[in-house]
């Protein structure tokens, strides 16, 4: 058998493959490669949580749920979500009012809302329907935006923006913001409005100072001066930067780390789970676990580019671009570049409402790649 | 609010919109590449350039070390009584560095320290303001109180750190025999200087590691180290040792000697009981020590031992059946010529028995025994109780004397070495035939450390020879015999003089120079110890073995017997029948 036609029967096969698995609407390379990071993410949790096999039933668990979530999700057609965005934007507004007014309190935030049965919180919903309600409705107008549809488009940002950072819940409000924003970005937002934003925001920096609650404002100067209080409010990003740091090239060794398992390292299997990582496997399992959120980062834009129409455009982007983000924003977070924002690690940290969120954008990711190759045969 | 329709008019892509969106898609690339790059460097910079430092800071947070101070090992006796200790004495030392950088004042820290430790003020400064070193010592052995209120006065770069100091209960009573250290606590000079491995303290750390709640999670087992508890034990009984030092030290002054030597050997096992070396000196004082005092001369210097050998080669003799009990031997009026030569005895006697010879401690009466040997046969015999070999008790300097080779034997020469001239042997070599003589025949290698292994043996003579001249040893000690004064109420002693002119330095012997010696054994039915007592040189108007030394044997091997416990045997039974009795019998033996 030649180069040649190993190579044409690879790809009959390939295509066979993934024929199969555009059938239940899966995207091969996306599923393969975020089953690979939930398996690595294990390994590290495993060890983070001081091998603990309770952790990890749980995590796995959770993973089962996240991942059927997504596969149901990647089965419903991209125009349904199209259609409904609006209606579920404006329940899930009123339920983060209903959260302000009287959800649960966890850790000086008012995030839940107490159902009976389950915990809600309605920003985890918030977080998709936002760049769908975005899209849906730029997709409606002519293209590019006109002044008046991007207007309005702030305000279908703007309004769960606030309300989510008056619970307190800075990181995330911030982050949905930008999922808002990239949607706008990718449908060819005017570039007036690009730096008249930038200007705005750089204006209203100081502003943001006073806004700020005390926590917030310590975290940012802890960031810029952990040293500091490295007791006090500078004691996690140290101790990350130590873990990190101590963990030099080669890594201590799966379950070697020394600051994770002596207890120096806080929130080790949670927000700060990617310096247990560092500490463990050093400079050569962070290249790859980074590699690996690039590559999955690529296909979503892949996914985007290969989009039949503005909104599954804009929604794809939108999407890989926030699951960037939420990457750019733990790492920096824990190497001390970024303020100490509650954002987890996606699909390693320890945790259950973000994964399924999380993955029902995946899900969406999915829905709009293969619904759109079926309509096209 | 806003209204969203949803799908309701939706405006194809213009070929100009997609050529935007990918435009803003490779924007995003780029962007994201860059985040990337930046991601990547940061964390390559925390992980390599940075690591070093990051990797120092976790070591001190989790690492956990634990310095751990061994004193050096109690040395005791086969009574676990203390022969050599180590007292806590801490050392007071400065970090004149650490001082530097903290910005202390050196004369004040000098200015408080000074009165308590007694050290002069200009003193101690001159040491604080060495600022780049970063140990230095401002005093030694200071008491665990001083140390206790100094550590309490938090001074910067001042720190204690725990040593000990030796201390000997015994003072010179075992001087020479156990040495001492120096002031780092390694062995110097005698036991302490050859066992100093044996004994040595340790300092070693315990590497582990800590959690943040203080906890102590792991050792590294490396870091172990075995403890040395226990007490090195020593076969010395100390209160033989001190009654033979004091008994001995009475004869050196009395006698006005230069020194003397004392050693006495369990019969059984073949332990030193008791090992004393005089001069001695006090081994807390070093200042001017006497360096001749310090040698412990009972088994480094070997010297001819004189009328000693007799029983020796008597016992060889019969053994090898080379002589009788009954035989008589003519010592011509005591004097006799043999190749130019002349033997003389001290008083003239005619024919002699074995018994005889040893009693009146004959010269003639020996020659003629040692001439009926086999030079060769001789040699093996005198070789077989150890002369001219090592003991290897492992104490330093160990003589081993000299036994000439027999090819070099005029008769002159074996027979002067049957009166112990012409040879060499050390005092502990001597206690170790004489021994041999009281296990009946058996040799065994004294030992002075304890071991749980069974005693080397090898047979010198049978036992029936031994016995014979242990009984006629007992005569010496009677009222006809050389050395009365030997003798025990209540115990039969068996025993020999000896009295060796001491060789010149300028070859020949010394007219006026003389060992006295006196070796035995006690008691003569049931042997238990071995002794030999020898004084060096005495000045006054007694030189004999029998004066001199045996009232030392008699006054120690007393003592030694009722602080054993040993039963009085003065009523038993000889365990050898009598010359006389043989001689009844008509000889047959």
């Amino acid at each position: 058998m030649d180069l040649a036609t190993l190579d044409s029967e690879q790809r009959r096969n390939n295509s066979w493959i993934s024929v199969q698995f555009q059938r239940i609407h899966l995207d091969l390379p996306l599923l393969a490669m975020l089953t690979v990071l939930a398996a690595f993410g294990m390994l590290v949790l495993y060890s983070a949580g001081d091998n603990n096999a309770d952790l990890l039933v749980r995590q796995s668990i959770r993973l089962l749920v996240a991942f059927g979530g997504m596969f149901v999700i990647a089965q419903i057609p991209p125009s349904i979500f199209r259609r409904y965005s609006g209606a579920v934007w404006i329940v899930t507004v009123l339920l983060l009012i209903a959260v302000l007014a009287v959800g649960s309190k966890g850790g000086g935030a008012q995030r839940w809302l107490d159902l009976g049965v389950v915990k809600f919180q309605p920003s985890e919903l918030m977080k998709l329907t936002l760049p769908l309600v975005t899209a849906a409705w730029l997709a409606s107008r002519s293209n590019p935006p006109t002044s008046r549809s991007v207007l309005i488009s702030l305000a279908l940002i703007a309004i769960p923006v606030l309300l989510i950072a008056k619970q307190p819940d800075l990181g995330t409000s911030i982050l949905m913001g930008a999922s808002g924003i990239f949607v706008l970005f990718l449908a060819g937002l005017g570039w007036r409005w690009i730096f008249g934003g930038m200007g705005l925001v750089a204006a209203a920096l100081p502003a943001l100072w006073y806004v700020m609650k005390d926590y917030q404002r310590q975290r940012v100067l802890t960031l810029l001066n952990p040293e500091a209080d490295p007791f006090g409010s500078g004691y996690h990003i140290i101790q990350s930067k130590i873990a990190i740091g101590s963990g030099g090239f080669w890594g201590k060794g799966w379950l070697n780390g020394t600051q994770s398992h002596l207890d120096f390292l806080p929130e080790r299997s949670t927000d700060f789970i990617f310096a247990v990582l560092a500490e463990e496997h050093g400079l050569m399992g962070v290249i790859p676990l980074l590699a690996l959120y690039l590559a999955i980062v690529f296909r979503c834009l892949y996914i985007a580019a290969q989009a039949t129409n503005l909104f599954n455009r804009t929604v794809a982007g939108s999407i890989g671009l926030t699951f960037f983000v939420y990457v750019f924003v733990n790492i920096g977070m824990v190497s001390g570049l970024l303020p100490v924002v509650g954002v987890p690690l996606p699909l390693v940290s320890y945790g259950g409402t973000s994964m399924v969120t999380l993955m029902a954008g995946f899900g969406i990711l999915m829905s709009i790649h293969t619904h759109r190759k079926l309509i096209a045969r | 609010m806003p209204a969203v329709r949803p799908a309701a008019v939706v405006p194809r892509d213009s070929k100009a919109q997609t050529q935007r969106m990918l435009w803003r898609e490779r924007l995003v690339v780029a962007g994201l590449l860059l985040g990337l790059a930046l991601g990547v460097f940061g964390a390559a910079h925390l992980q390599t350039v940075a690591s070093d430092g990051y990797a120092s800071w976790a070591d001190k947070q989790y690492r956990y070390r634990q310095q751990h101070y061994q004193p050096r090992r109690k040395v005791v006796d086969r009574n676990g009584e203390p022969l050599a200790v180590s007292a806590p004495r801490p050392t007071l030392y400065a970090n004149p560095w650490q001082l530097h950088q903290v910005g202390a004042n050196p004369a004040e820290v000098a200015k408080r320290l000074g009165p308590m430790v007694g050290v002069s003020e200009k003193s101690l400064l001159k040491r604080l303001q060495q600022s780049d070193r970063r140990f230095v010592v401002l005093k030694r052995h200071l008491v665990p109180q001083q140390a206790d209120e100094i550590k309490a006065m938090k001074l910067p770069g001042i720190g204690i750190e725990p040593a000990w100091r030796r201390y000997y209960p015994l003072g010179e009573v075992a001087a020479s025999l156990l040495g001492f250290t120096n002031v780092d606590d390694k062995g110097q000079e005698g036991l302490e200087r050859s066992f100093d491995q044996a004994l040595a303290g340790s300092r070693y750390q315990e590497i582990g590691k800590r959690a943040r709640d203080g906890r102590v999670l792991e050792m590294d087992k490396a870091a172990w180290q075995v403890d040395v508890d226990a007490p090195f034990e020593l076969t010395l009984d100390r209160r033989l040792q001190y009654v033979a030092y004091r008994e001995l030290k009475r004869a050196v002054q009395e006698h006005d000697a230069a020194g003397g030597h004392m050693v006495i050997l369990d019969i059984a096992s073949s332990e030193v009981l008791a090992m004393v070396s005089l001069p001695s000196y006090n081994p807390h004082v070093r200042n001017k020590l006497n360096w001749d005092a310090v040698r412990n001369h009972v088994i480094s210097d070997a010297y001819e031992p004189g009328s000693t050998m007799k029983p020796l080669v008597m016992a060889a003799a019969l053994d090898a059946g080379l002589v009788t009990e009954a035989d008589v031997i003519d010592t011509h009026n005591g004097r006799w010529k043999l190749g130019g030569h002349w033997v003389r005895d001290g008083r003239r006697r005619g024919g002699l028995t074995p018994a005889e010879i040893i009693r009146h401690s004959s010269n003639v009466g020996i020659s003629k025994v040692a001439l009926r040997f086999d030079s060769a046969d001789m040699w093996m015999a005198l070789s077989r109780y150890g002369f001219g070999a090592p003991i290897s008790t492992g104490l330093p300097n160990e003589e081993s004397g000299r036994l000439p080779h027999f090819i070099d034997w005029q008769p002159i020469e074996q027979a002067t070495l049957s009166f112990g001239y012409g040879l060499s042997v050390s005092t502990l070599q001597l206690a170790q035939a004489y021994a041999t003589l009281g296990a009946e025949g058996v040799r065994r290698l004294p030992t002075i450390v304890q071991y749980d292994a069974e005693p080397l043996e090898d047979r010198v003579v049978s036992a029936n020879a031994a016995n014979a001249v242990l009984t006629m040893m007992e005569a010496v000690t009677q009222a006809e015999g050389t050395a009365p004064l030997a003798a025990i109420p209540g115990y039969r002693v068996a025993g020999k003089t000896g009295t060796a002119r001491k060789s010149s330095r300028k070859g020949g012997y010394t007219q006026d120079s003389y060992r006295a010696l006196f070796a035995g054994v006690v008691p003569a039915s049931q042997p238990r110890f071995a002794a030999v007592v020898m004084v060096d040189d005495p000045g006054g108007e007694h030189y004999y073995g029998g004066t001199v030394a045996a009232p030392v044997f008699s006054a120690v091997m007393a003592d030694a017997l009722r602080l054993l416990d040993v039963p009085a045997d003065a009523d038993s039974a000889p365990r050898h029948l009598p010359v006389a009795a043989l001689r009844a019998n008509g000889g047959a033996g």
